[in-house]
């Protein structure tokens, strides 16, 4: 039964597509019906996600769905699209999963301070839809369709308050991402140009049947720029610092958790080895790009007194360790940063979700402006502490180790250098948080403080979950679970091109 | 927006009916010659379109609200979606199970499965879409207060 | 012939692309935006692709009379301000490095209008693009080939176009709502 698991892929896209249809059609008077419905939604996503991961552990090898049934021909053509669920892609559709619940539980009060509850839900929808097609997609153009759609709704959703200040932050984020999109488009047509083809895996044995081409390096460069716009890496970033502190609290955890990476580091990451090949060069490249981004973004967050900017600089500090670990080739580096991706997503979106929870309180963004709100809010402090420590690794939450991970990995490939940087970085991530508890929620209580209360019952339970997680996450270091988990996903890059495309076209021979 | 003269009224009367049956006839064909549900809708939303600016604002909401607009949005995004996940019962998200049950007559209107009823649900859809688009922004009306201008869309939903 | 024509518009739409960018007036810019839209439905028509040009023309024309609209009856009818002139000079560098990249690729590497390169080394191979036209029919049942891939072999890009377009409705919808924000009900 569990093999027969693949047939609902297409579910990942097809329920919160459906759900983001129908969730605008409810008006002012069905707003807490939209909470339930959508609610409902990401808990079913959590359910058909955590059934892929391990339909995927029991059956050991990619699982391929042709849509339409437009499969493979015996001579080879592919003409069809499909999807592809392998660890890599069964990862990350666990981990959008589980941050969008935790972020529709959250939004089920905290935007009680907006109006069009149905319209916001849709967005989410269709944004979580865009980031679904993007992870399980096997084919380019619709990696570039669905990504448009996870960056179209995110558009929107920066400037949902419709403010000033967000609304020019949607703006840029908006120039930056169409440019960013046109990148991506024009690299998939001079692919289809050279090769004729879409599929990843057939693309990946055609580029490898030749010698690297000017139009396939050019193709390959325009990819990068385009995706490390979306994934916002050094010197690609410019958008993120404005963007993500701008929307509302639930939005930004889903930007700075999932977003950056289901359709930024994912799609880089995919394109860099299942489709090019990873080379060393293209190692080197990533290193350096992660390492620019992990000094700049903690760099560049140090002086920031706007708590969600600050997390927001941090999001772009901890992609850097990401795209660093991933950049070393070795299993272990990969690991280490299909680790970190994994336990981002966790930390980062409870920080935000911490930031918004006493946003909704004080209405301030300013750690100045606060100053001894433990006393007041005790379960928002305690869980942003917890994500606090993660992101600053501390043990034995989920942070220390995957970073523990990622330097033995550097010293391991003998990159002491990076190595080097990632400690430093490390340390300067620890001071920027002790600021951000100390004056934020330790401290003397402000006067004007003194009155308020702890956010409403779900805003708690939702932040308290990410919590237990980012205790939890420390589990995948142990090695059962992690060859579970993390394991499958390193070694569908690991296993690189080929790997890939045994799974694709093995079904080849045997006819599907 | 109170429309224009009596005569470019008539005209437009006339023009906007064979516009929209232009459109229509695109997307009823459109698996049999050029033309398809994108192409066809947006057709339709003109003919929409030149009725809002002979017509003005108020009597083409009078005709289409803006609410039911954006239902009808909904309503033809969700149809081809529906469409798509009954091929679920053909085995595979998208299959024409329709043409398998019943392929009907090459070169005919009733041929190729879903292909055609996916064409109307995507002309809905687009069609509304553009009308709903262009409405919105016509409707945006600016004020300044001082030195900020504000842009606001006239009526309340 | 075609080369030429071709050449022609795109020179054509430059020019027209250009003016839109440096002209106050927001009135000719909207104008010349159409001229660029139009020179792109040409292409289209004369590239033998009417799918694309029918639809292209009339977004085209919609757009424009949006544009007209939003320019001619509002109070702010030209564009004020320094131009940034540093900003320029890096934009131009940038946009020269990407066409001195892209051009010798487009122009030398990849012939206009012909096989994928690399389909011309491995003839054995059948592209998709050559099942599409050989088989389109019989196993869609649409004449229209265009249409058979884009609701049959590629439905489910078309879905995900239809609610690409859908988001930027919805998107439009939510940020003109007259109000946004309402205060705190406390229970």
């Amino acid at each position: 039964m569990m093999n027969q698991m693949h047939f609902l892929l297409p579910l990942a896209i097809a329920i919160p597509l459906g759900m983001g249809f129908i969730l605008p059609l409810l008006g002012r008077k069905f707003t807490r019906l939209a909470d339930v419905l959508a609610n409902l939604t990401t808990a079913s996503l959590v359910v058909l996600s955590v059934l892929l991961l391990i339909s995927n552990v029991q059956l050991g090898k990619p699982a391929v769905y042709w849509f339409g049934g437009w499969q493979i021909t015996a001579s080879g053509t592919i003409f069809g699209i499909n999807l592809v669920l392998d660890g890599l892609s069964a990862l990350m559709i666990t981990l959008v999963a589980v941050v969008s619940f935790a972020a529709t539980l959250f939004s089920s009060r905290y935007m009680d301070q907006y109006t069009a509850r149905g319209k916001y839900y849709g967005l989410f929808m269709l944004m979580i839809t865009g980031m679904n097609g993007c992870i399980l997609t096997g084919d380019v153009f619709n990696l570039y369709v669905f990504l448009e759609i996870a960056a179209v709704s995110s558009y929107a959703l920066v400037a949902f308050g419709c403010e000033r200040d967000e609304l020019e932050a949607a703006f840029k984020y908006l120039i930056l991402g169409c440019v960013a999109s046109t990148f991506v488009l024009l690299g998939v047509v001079l692919l289809y140009a050279q090769f004729g083809a879409l599929n990843m895996a057939q693309l990946g044995q055609r580029i490898a049947s030749v010698e690297p081409t000017r139009g396939s390096i050019l193709a390959l460069l325009l990819l990068l720029s385009g995706l490390g716009v979306k994934a916002a890496l050094v010197p690609f970033h410019a958008w993120l610092p404005d963007a993500h502190p701008s929307a509302p609290a639930p939005i930004s955890a889903m930007l700075s958790g999932v977003l950056i990476k289901a359709i930024g580091v994912y799609a880089i990451i995919r394109v860099i080895f299942n489709v090019y090949g990873f080379t060393d060069q293209l190692g080197m490249t990533l290193m350096i790009l992660g390492t620019l981004s992990m000094v700049v973004g903690v760099v560049l967050a140090l002086n920031q007194w706007d708590f969600k900017r600050l997390l927001a600089y941090h999001s772009i500090s901890q992609i850097g360790y990401v795209v660093l670990a991933i950049g070393l080739g070795t299993p272990l580096g990969i690991l280490a940063g299909l680790f970190h991706l994994a336990n981002h997503a966790i930390f980062k979106s409870l920080l935000f979700l911490s930031a918004g929870a006493v946003q909704y309180r004080t209405g301030t963004r300013q750690l100045d402006e606060m100053g001894g709100l433990a006393q007041r809010m005790p379960s928002t402090s305690r869980s942003c502490l917890v994500a606090s420590m993660s992101i600053a690794g501390v043990p034995p939450f989920n942070g220390f180790f995957s970073k523990l991970l990622i330097i033995i990995a550097c010293v391991q490939a003998g990159r002491w250098g990076f190595a080097i940087w990632a400690v430093i970085v490390s340390i300067l991530t620890m001071a920027s948080f002790m600021k951000v508890q100390k004056y934020a929620f330790y401290g003397k209580l402000k006067e004007k403080w003194a009155q308020i209360r702890e956010v409403p019952l779900v805003m708690r339970y939702s932040m308290i979950l990410l919590a237990v997680l980012c205790l939890a996450m420390s589990l995948l270091i142990v090695p059962g679970i992690s060859a579970a988990v993390l394991e499958p996903a390193r070694d569908a890059l690991h296993q690189g091109v080929k790997g890939y495309q045994e799974a694709i076209l093995v079904l080849l021979g045997s006819g599907g | 927006m109170t429309g224009m003269t009596v005569i470019v009224k008539t005209i437009t009367r006339w023009t906007a009916a064979l516009i929209f049956l232009y459109g229509a006839y695109l997307v009823l064909y459109g698996h049999l010659s050029v033309g398809g549900g994108f192409a066809g809708g947006i057709i339709l939303a003109c003919s929409y379109v030149i009725m809002i600016l002979a017509y003005g604002g108020k009597e083409t909401i009078h005709a289409l609200p803006k609410a039911v607009a954006a239902r009808l949005d909904s309503i033809g995004a969700l149809a081809f979606l529906i469409l798509a996940s009954l091929g679920m019962f053909g085995g595979f998200f998208f299959s024409n199970w329709i043409r398998d049950i019943w392929p009907g007559q090459q070169f005919r209107v009733f041929s190729a499965g879903i292909i055609p009823l996916a064409n109307i649900a995507i002309a809905l859809k687009v069609c509304v879409s553009l009308f709903l688009i262009f409405f919105i922004l016509a409707s945006l009306r600016m004020t300044r207060k001082g030195d900020k201008i504000e842009f606001r869309s006239e009526e309340v939903d | 012939m075609v080369t030429q024509l071709l050449t022609f518009l795109l020179i054509f739409m430059i020019i027209a692309a250009l003016k839109a960018l440096m002209t106050p007036r927001l009135l000719s810019a909207a104008i010349s935006l159409g001229a660029v839209g139009l020179g792109v439905s040409f292409v289209f028509l004369l590239l033998r692709a009417p799918d694309a040009a029918i639809p292209h023309i009339v977004v085209e024309i919609l757009v424009l009379l949006l544009l007209i609209r939003a320019a001619i009856r509002r109070e702010v009818k030209t564009v004020s301000g320094q131009r940034d002139i540093f900003g320029a000079a890096v934009a131009a560098v940038l946009l020269l490095l990407l066409l001195a990249l892209i051009v010798p690729v487009f122009s030398e590497d990849l012939s206009f209008g012909a096989q994928p390169v690399w389909a011309v080394t491995n003839p054995q191979v059948e592209l998709a693009s050559a099942h599409y036209l050989s088989r389109g029919l019989s196993e869609t049942g649409s004449a229209n080939i265009v249409t058979a891939v884009l609701l049959a072999y590629r439905g489910y890009d078309t879905l995900g176009e239809a609610t690409v377009l859908f988001a930027a409705i919805l998107g439009a919808l939510v940020l003109l709502r007259p109000r946004a924000r309402k205060p705190l009900e406390e229970k």
